[in-house]
């Protein structure tokens, strides 16, 4: 069972979301899998953080939704990333680096 | 880092999740119930039994509950939705206690009520200008006041008028008015004679106003200004249905006023009742002040020297009052340099002038209020003090409340020990304790304002019998509701703070197990409430006993008379159509047949009431001395006894109950009541230099339409 390995710095969750988003629609349990997936473990995220994030990326405009028919005849919500959250995920990226690069240099000093 | 686009996106959402709540809710649901059937799916998969597989997808995501609260955090609206439950939840409580919620509601009402009384007076009478008329806040007040001169109404000449009317370029148009009523014998074709009040005011006054018709026409452009020109008045709605039962008909038709033919032209919108609190009962122009003035009307018009109009203008659109008020000082300015006052002459020996109009003056342009800018102090002051001591009764309420919420909150502490135990956080119960005590205030509120239109009703009932008509128009505007809704809400976060943090500082543990822990903790606050409690209401007693012993001692100070037992009565025989001569004679008779009623001591006429505040505003001659233009000068006097006074004594009239209304219905004229006085002698201008005085004297009052009946008052002293 994969459990919360590193907490997630504040902030990188979303980035982390339209990340897994970025490589097309998924529903929730697919963007918490493929977050998984991407960090090699590192990160699970929990639904207590997972769809809290989710509304409110959508609320912000980044994410879009539908309702599909899953496996089993149960409707399931599929995300897509908008050109708003396309734009926000390069935004985040150039960010994070920003940081990440940062951060190394000052630790190598 | 948000996209800017966000904000119309997230306004929708909102919206939907305020109002498509269940849909959204079921949403939810499938979303989170999905994903763990999904879980489940991929366990089972793995080679998980279902019911292992169930067991463990139920624990990974924490509760499906707590996951879509989490949820509900997040979304848009969660505040408004956290408000909405937390007020549902304070509704449902306060069912459950109705005496607890019946008497802090109407503890709180009558606080609320009474300090929104106290405003809505205030704000009738000093904020705003007069009821009736249009876009009230583009008016204002044009006042000249003397620097270093105490309260006192200021009045501006007709020619003045006339000057800053065409220099001004901030105004739309500048209009003036009388500050006193004056009596006028009315005389309808046929229907005999009856005293009415009578304001004048200029040709332009309804129309820069902006007060309509209720019928007929008001006055305008075609109204002339010249003297005499135009013969024609317009009656108050209130007049016109009193006295006319609302009659159509008189439109149009000539009424007499003091023997002068006057045409009806029309009837002013229900409501308007004039500019100041005095209840005019119809207008006239200017150009016929020679019907209410006839001695001096036609100075009125002209002199420099005659101060008896009060101005107000409307601003023009986008200028400021402090702009308007720069330019009416610059002409005020150039008006005094243009039109020098002449100096007063000496005065002769033995008599000390004490006030004189011929100081340096300040003009400017006030917001527009019924009461004259130089008396807004005093009634400021006043009522102040009112709503100062209103407030101690909504501080009192305000602290009982407390300490019972406060011992409320040491009764649920078990409740909101179960809240933090569940994941409440200090903020959430301190929330949620705040808006259960504003819905109190709310409907506390609510009630105060439902009281304070009956409070304010009831006061306007109360005032006093005063000569003259007075209109109190305290409506309930935005302002006032403002203000009400304030005070609920300042007051319930002070009277609600307190103990929700005392609730919310709740020791979980202890509470849950254990009833006491925390009675004794709460004690020293809910004592330190009683307290003030006890406190507040002591001052307020105290400040209450001690008005009432100064109103008390202010009637009993000494007017160098003897004011008991002395019953007081007017007429005017004016209306009933005497002449001087013929009056005096009448009243000379009146006075003897007075004197040889049996319990009359004695009796005596006079122009006005010694006491306090009769003063009169008035032309004073000197004996022996002549006015500059040959006019009498405009000096404001504390000259209150030019009255005949007969000092010989009379008493227990009040007993010989049929004999006064002899008096009052008997046909009668002359200057008794309001009429201005005609000549003062200096010496006997201090009440307190004059003999000891036990009297009669005569004051009327009319009790609606038909001939002149009197009703018999009691002078306040006795």
């Amino acid at each position: 069972m994969p459990h919360e390995r590193a907490s997630l710095l504040q902030g990188t969750l979303d980035l982390l979301i339209l990340k897994a988003l970025s490589t097309g629609e998924r529903h929730g349990l697919g963007v918490s899998r493929r977050i998984e997936q991407i960090t090699d473990g590192m990160f699970a995220v929990q639904p207590g953080s997972l769809f809290p994030a989710l509304h409110r990326l959508e609320e912000a405009g980044w994410l879009a939704s539908r309702w599909e028919a899953s496996e089993h005849n149960r409707r399931a919500k599929y995300y897509t990333l908008t050109r708003a959250g396309r734009r926000q995920l390069g935004e985040e990226t150039a960010h994070w680096n920003r940081i990440a690069l940062a951060i190394a240099r000052a630790l190598k000093a | 880092m948000r996209a800017r686009g966000a904000i119309p996106i997230r306004l929708v959402r909102l919206l939907r999740n305020l109002l498509f709540r269940r849909r959204v809710e079921r949403d939810l649901d499938d979303e989170v119930l999905g994903t763990l059937a999904l879980l489940i799916d991929e366990k089972m998969r793995a080679g998980m039994s279902e019911a292992d597989a169930t067991r463990l997808a139920r624990l990974e995501p924490g509760s499906v509950e707590s996951v879509k609260e989490a949820v509900r955090d997040a979304r848009a609206g969660a505040q408004v939705e956290t408000f909405v439950g937390d007020l549902r939840y304070g509704t449902r409580l306060l069912r459950r206690n109705p005496i607890f919620a019946l008497t802090a509601v109407l503890s709180l009402a009558v606080g609320i009520g009474a300090t929104t009384a106290i405003f809505t007076v205030a704000n009738g009478l000093l904020l705003r200008a007069a009821v009736g008329v249009a876009e009230p806040d583009r008016l204002v007040d044009i006042v000249r006041t003397e620097r270093g001169a105490g309260p006192g109404v200021s009045e501006i000449s007709y020619p003045e008028y006339l000057e800053i009317r065409r220099r001004t370029t901030t105004l739309e148009d500048v209009f003036g008015y009388r500050y006193e009523l004056d009596p006028v014998t009315m005389t309808v074709a046929d229907q005999g004679a009856s005293r009415v009040f009578a304001n004048t005011v200029t040709a332009n006054y309804f129309t820069v106003l902006r007060v309509s018709a209720a019928a007929g026409r008001l006055f305008d452009t075609g109204d002339g200004e010249a003297p005499g020109s135009s013969p024609v008045a317009v009656l108050s709605y209130q007049f016109w249905t009193r006295r006319f039962q609302s009659d159509p008909a008189l439109i149009g038709q000539t009424i007499r006023l003091n023997d002068h033919p006057v045409t009806v032209v029309g009837i002013a919108r229900e409501g308007f009742r004039g500019t100041g609190v005095l209840a005019a009962d119809l207008w006239l122009p200017t150009a016929m002040i020679h019907v209410v003035r006839p001695e001096d009307g036609a100075r009125l018009l002209t002199a420099h020297e005659a101060e008896w109009l009060m101005l107000g203008g409307r601003l023009r659109p986008g200028v400021s009052r402090a702009q308007a008020s720069a330019e009416v000082e610059v002409i005020g300015r150039s008006l005094e340099r243009e039109y020098p006052r002449a100096s007063a002459p000496p005065a002769p020996p033995g008599v000390v002038i004490r006030e004189r109009t011929a100081g340096t003056f300040d003009w400017s342009a006030e917001v527009a209020s019924p009461i004259p800018y130089g008396l807004r102090t005093l009634a400021a002051g006043f009522l102040a003090l009112l709503l100062a001591l209103v407030s101690l009764v909504l501080a009192i309420a305000c602290a009982n409340l407390a300490g019972v919420l406060l011992g409320r909150a040491t009764e649920r502490r078990r409740e909101i020990a179960v809240r933090v135990a569940l994941g409440a956080g200090r903020r959430r119960v301190i929330r949620q304790l705040l808006t259960e005590t504003m819905l109190l205030f709310a409907l506390g509120g609510a009630c105060g304002l439902l009281l304070a239109r009956w409070i304010t009703s009831l006061l306007v009932l109360l005032l006093p019998a005063f000569p003259l008509p007075v209109t109190v128009s305290v409506p309930l505007d935005l302002r006032v509701v403002g203000f009400s809704l304030g005070v609920s809400l300042v007051s319930a976060l002070l009277s609600g703070l307190a103990p929700a943090l005392q609730a919310s500082r709740a020791d979980v543990v202890s509470a849950l197990k254990d009833e006491s822990a925390m009675a004794t903790d709460g004690r020293w606050l809910r004592n330190a409430f009683v307290a003030a409690q006890v406190a507040l209401s002591f001052l307020l007693v105290a400040t209450t006993g001690l008005l009432v012993q100064a109103s008390e001692r202010v009637s009993r100070v000494p007017r160098g008379f003897d004011s008991s037992n002395v019953e007081v009565a007017s007429v005017d025989l004016s209306v009933a159509g005497y002449t001087e001569a013929s009056g005096q004679a009448f009243l000379r008779t009146l006075i003897e047949r007075v004197r040889a009623l049996p319990g009359v001591e004695t009796a005596t006429l006079a122009d006005r009431i010694p006491g306090p505040g009769a003063r009169s505003l008035g032309s004073l001659t000197v004996p022996g001395v002549a006015p500059p233009d040959g006019q009498p000068s405009f000096l404001r006097t504390g000259c209150s006894w030019n009255q005949r006074i007969l000092p010989r004594s009379a008493s227990r009239l009040s007993r010989a109950a049929t004999s006064p209304r002899a008096i009052g219905q008997a046909p009668s004229r002359w200057p008794l009541s309001t009429r201005r006085p005609r000549s003062c002698s200096g010496s006997e201008r201090t009440p307190s230099a004059s003999p000891s005085l036990r009297g009669l004297a005569a004051r009327q009052e009319r009790i609606g339409p038909g001939p002149s009946s009197c009703r018999w008052l009691r002078s306040s002293p006795t």
